[in-house]
């Protein structure tokens, strides 16, 4: 996978989705959002707006690294599972081993 | 030798956040600088140009029959006395016709005429009671002499709260033009308070001429006026911009808060990246201001709980009468509408204590000094 790719795999009967990330971090997400069970992982994969209190503006940030359901827009980072905003939801993420030749989903983390 | 019964009193105790004083423009002219003090005596020289000073414009029809009650307290002593009658024990004056400011097209006359209604409550009502409080009445049209205003009449102690009408009122209190009477009120230890009003006006929400009658106008324009306030507060980030701040709400009943909190929070889960400047739920900074009750638009035995668990947030009401308007809340529909005792008395009374500045204790109206609580 180059960086920036997803793959879906099924794990029983959860569709997970495996993400690598600008920079080439790997996460595994199960593909149902925490809001109102969307495909969550089939959303855009981007980064965020922030606002920069010491310049009293609007910031671009963490480019790659926020998963947005393509539902209702809720943000996640990914490296974290967790919304944005203080929107207190999380993404189900699983293990995932990378053992030179595949990818490997494991339990729930 | 008279037996009395020995009585702890703050289990009874009624703080009212929303009584209404009536402006006498005549008095008012002898606070007023020159030349707008010449024209509120030639205002006051003629008892139906009273309504000049709120340029309210009347589209309705003259229905016949209604209310006979004078709906005006004209001065302290008769305030007392009709609080002794509710059992209220302290209340916080805001102005009658001149929550109609932000809509004076003048802002010289605007701003002149709310420092002469705060000179001439300290003088004729608020050194009368320490049962009565005032809210500092301030022009919007001129956001920076708002300021100075509060910061002038801050240093006495009488004044509580920061009265911001929404009658009309343009930009919205959430625009950052508002940042100097914000930060004048926190450097000061006081509220600003939004108090709701009816008009007729090309602002939004006030476009009221779609409506034949106050009935339907009425209903709509003081909560509207809140919920739209609140939204451009929070909006805009005013919370996280000055989060000392201490904001309160009066006049638009509570039931809208449930529609505020769960419609904002769901716009917020789909647009967050519009308002990154807010760090938490929309839900969770409209839980932190304070809710007059009146007009209360609930009637069940404990529906105020009812609000509390369909929010899901602890609600900081506070009891607000509206005396003497014609819809005003008696203190007993609190005590039927909040199921527990101790829900009761937040709201009745310790609520009011943590939004404004500084409110006397162990001050009561003379029945209950004298006798027993209720």
């Amino acid at each position: 996978m180059r960086e920036m790719d997803r793959s879906f795999v099924k794990c029983g009967d959860v569709e997970v989705c495996v993400f690598r990330s600008r920079g080439g971090a790997l996460f595994a997400i199960e593909n149902v959002c925490p809001h109102q069970g969307g495909p969550v992982c089939e959303g855009r994969l981007s980064g965020t707006l922030v606002w920069d209190d010491e310049n009293d503006r609007i910031e671009w940030t963490l480019d790659g690294a926020i998963l947005t359901c393509p539902w209702h827009g809720v943000e996640f980072d990914v490296s974290s599972g967790a919304a944005l905003g203080g929107i207190d939801m999380r993404l189900r993420r699983r293990q995932i081993t990378d053992d030179g030749r595949d990818l490997w989903v494991g339990s729930r983390i | 030798m008279a037996v009395k019964a020995m009585t702890d009193h703050t289990k009874g105790l009624v703080v009212d956040a929303d009584l209404h004083g009536h402006e006498n423009i005549a008095e008012l002219a002898e606070f007023c600088e020159i030349p707008w003090s010449v024209a509120l005596r030639h205002m006051g020289d003629s008892p139906d140009r009273n309504i000049a000073i709120s340029p309210r414009p009347t589209f309705t029809a003259p229905f016949p029959g209604g209310l006979a009650r004078a709906k005006q307290t004209p001065s302290a002593l008769q305030m007392l006395s009709e609080m002794d009658t509710l059992g209220i024990d302290i209340g916080i004056l805001f102005p009658d016709h001149l929550l109609s400011i932000p809509v004076i097209e003048r802002p010289d006359f605007a701003t002149a005429v709310a420092a002469a209604y705060n000179d001439w409550l300290l003088s004729k009502w608020l050194s009368a009671s320490s049962r009565l409080r005032g809210a500092i009445v301030v022009a919007p049209q001129e956001p920076r002499e708002a300021a100075a205003e509060i910061r002038r009449e801050a240093a006495n102690s009488e004044f509580v709260a920061i009265c911001l009408a929404t009658c009309g009122v343009r930009p919205l209190y959430g625009h950052k033009s508002y940042d100097p009477v914000y930060e004048a009120a926190c450097d000061t230890g006081l509220p600003v308070v939004l108090h709701g009003l009816t008009t007729v006006h090309p602002t939004f929400p006030f476009q009221l001429d779609v409506f034949q009658s106050e009935f339907m106008k009425h209903a709509f324009a003081h909560s509207l006026s809140i919920m739209a306030n609140v939204g451009s507060i929070i909006e805009t980030g005013v919370p996280e911009r000055v989060p000392e701040l201490r904001i309160g709400l009066l006049e638009a009943g509570v039931t809208w808060i449930a529609f505020a909190m769960k419609r904002f929070d769901r716009e917020y889960l789909e647009r967050r990246r519009q308002v990154p400047h807010l760090k938490r739920l929309p839900s969770a900074y409209l839980a932190d201001m304070y809710v007059g009750t009146q007009p209360l638009d609930l009637d069940r035995p404990g529906a105020l709980d009812g609000l509390t668990a369909v929010c899901g947030h602890e609600l900081r009401l506070i009891f607000a009468s509206d005396w003497p308007h014609h819809d005003f809340d008696h203190p007993d529909v609190i005590r039927r509408l909040a199921g527990s005792a101790a829900s009761r008395q937040r709201i009745l009374y310790e609520n009011a204590y943590g939004l404004f500045r500084a409110l006397p204790k162990g001050v009561l109206m003379p029945s209950r000094a004298d006798s027993r609580a209720i």
